[in-house]
């Protein structure tokens, strides 16, 4: 399956670099950029495996973490990068701009309601966010789905008037989600998120 | 006085200690999260459970035909879609190119590490690095569209670097044109006519049981052309009625190929006609009405094939119906009536 992943890429790549020019930095410019350009003369095909870790200096916690290849695997990852950006965007009121590979057009706007929200309330999140994904499956037609676990017992929230916990804010139980996602060549994209209870 | 004053400073200030040590805990804000209930739609937003992606797509739908006593007509109206493909706004060069760069927050993230190391970023966004003003512009599909509609509409769309001050790209929207066909059939905009009847009574319109009634339905059209369309693609439906069927309580269907022939003065047989079996003077007057009445249904089928200005084609729809209706008041008479 990654094998299928990595073959298209590989002419993305060719066209792009026979399009593109040098990366040259373009005069006038002094700031920044400084960093390598990413395009590289041969892709990277992904390694196999889940590959998301949590991230502590985020506030990630992923628990449960399955042992899964292929498909499966990426499925995973993008719902974890997705939870990540998710907790990114909570914790800044700004939208992470990791959604517009991660997440549908709809997804997107959510979110950016949700930061616009809490950001005109003074809202300001931190801690930790624990986050389980777990029955991934295939359906066999370009979709995916899984099921998400939201804990946000370790998070902070706080507004203008004071400091609240999870619980006085409507976060104190185990949310569960259930996502879908759609397989687009190299990347796979959540399409819904539907709250579904508890966990 | 002065000591009365004094005395009353002290008690207002220890009243709002105590009023303020009994003032309720300030109320837990609301956090806006994922999964919580969208706002209310604006315009152009779905409602309920669906969340829209923004403004849907305007279709332009064009009915034109004319009616059977040859009228031309010429509806239009516009329809909002769903949004399936399109030109989004993204971030602007310098937001992508912080985000994306080495050391960059994705790159932290293992998946949008390998997305970057696959390639598939814009391509030249080191380039547009310290512009915050110009903004890149991707292909977004909404999320019901399938992944290979959305990687193929990806792969003719590749991301545009739009400078402040300079337009946006156009709006490509990309809407299959079989569904752009369904959207015409859908909204043709059909005359409805008057359902006329023959024997029709001086006075009261009335026609007679057991007499065969002639049934024309007037200023009705028999086949119109549908045009739906949105910029660069279009989706043309011809309709035209196969049949028109008669029903009312108490009269045999009938069934007629065209929309009937209008009664003239020495006509003596119909192909569009029913037959009443009972007058209709015991039942209730109906809202509206002044007469007893029996109500009669003219249902017209319609069958249709659509091209589209990428394939010329002709392709079948569904059958449609379209229903009109009148209240015939029904005499029983013990004479022979002459036409």
């Amino acid at each position: 399956m990654r094998l299928r992943r990595t073959m298209p890429l590989l002419a993305v790549l060719l066209v792009t670099v026979g399009c593109t020019s040098p990366a040259v930095e373009p005069p006038g410019l002094e700031a920044t950029p400084t960093a390598t350009p990413s395009v590289s003369a041969s892709p990277t095909p992904r390694p196999d495996g889940i590959l998301e870790e949590s991230d502590p200096a985020l506030g990630v916690v992923l628990e449960g973490v399955p042992a899964l290849t292929g498909d499966e695997a990426d499925v995973y990852d993008t719902i974890a990068a997705y939870e990540k950006e998710y907790w990114r965007t909570m914790t800044t009121n700004s939208l992470s701009p990791g959604f517009e590979v991660l997440a549908s057009p709809e997804l997107q706007t959510v979110m950016e309601r949700v930061a616009t929200n809490n950001g005109n309330n003074g809202i300001t999140v931190d801690g930790t966010y624990r986050v389980s994904i777990s029955d991934v499956g295939l359906a066999g037609d370009g979709t995916a789905t899984a099921v998400v676990c939201s804990d946000y017992l370790g998070a902070t929230f706080a507004d203008p008037d004071g400091t609240y916990t999870p619980a006085e804010v409507g976060f104190g139980e185990r949310q569960r989600f259930v996502v879908t996602l759609r397989d687009a060549g190299p990347t796979w994209q959540l399409s819904t998120s539907g709250r579904d209870g508890t966990c | 006085m002065l000591s009365g004053r004094r005395l009353g400073i002290t008690f207002t200030a220890v009243l709002l200690m105590v009023c303020g040590s009994a003032l309720p805990a300030a109320a837990a804000p609301v956090v806006d999260n994922k999964g919580a209930e969208p706002t209310p739609p604006t315009s152009g937003e779905a409602s309920g459970e669906e969340i829209s992606a923004g403004a849907g797509t305007t279709v332009d739908v064009v009915t034109d035909g004319s009616t059977t006593t040859g009228v031309p007509f010429s509806h239009r109206k516009q329809v909002e879609v769903p949004r399936r493909c399109w030109y989004g706004q993204g971030m602007t060069g310098y937001s992508y190119y912080e985000y994306w760069k080495l050391g960059g927050v994705a790159r932290e993230s293992g998946t949008l590490d390998a997305f970057a190391a696959q390639g598939l970023l814009h391509p030249g966004y080191e380039d547009h690095g310290t512009d915050t003003e110009g903004h890149w512009y991707d292909a977004e599909c909404a999320a019901h569209v399938s992944g290979a509609e959305w990687l193929e509409y990806r792969q003719a769309h590749p991301p545009v670097y739009v400078l402040a001050g300079t337009p946006a790209p156009a709006v490509r929207e990309d809407l299959d044109p079989a569904f752009l066909a369904e959207v015409a059939y859908e909204h043709m905009q059909l005359p409805a006519g008057t359902v006329r009847w023959n024997p029709s009574l001086d006075g009261t319109g009335a026609t007679v049981v057991n007499l065969e009634t002639f049934v024309w339905v007037e200023d009705s059209a028999t086949s119109v052309q549908v045009t739906a369309s949105v910029p660069g693609v279009w989706s043309r439906v011809e309709a035209r009625m196969t049949r028109l069927t008669l029903s009312a309580p108490n009269a045999h269907d009938a069934m007629c190929t065209d929309m009937g022939t209008p009664y003239a003065a020495g006509m003596t047989r119909s192909d569009c006609a029913v037959v009443f079996t009972r007058s209709t003077a015991a039942l209730p007057v109906k809202d509206g009405q002044r007469y007893p009445t029996a109500t009669l249904t003219a249902t017209a089928t319609w069958e249709a094939t659509w091209t589209s200005s990428l394939d010329a084609t002709p392709q079948a729809l569904e059958v449609q119906t379209t229903t009109t209706t009148a209240e015939v008041p029904v005499a029983e008479i013990q004479t022979v009536v002459t036409r």
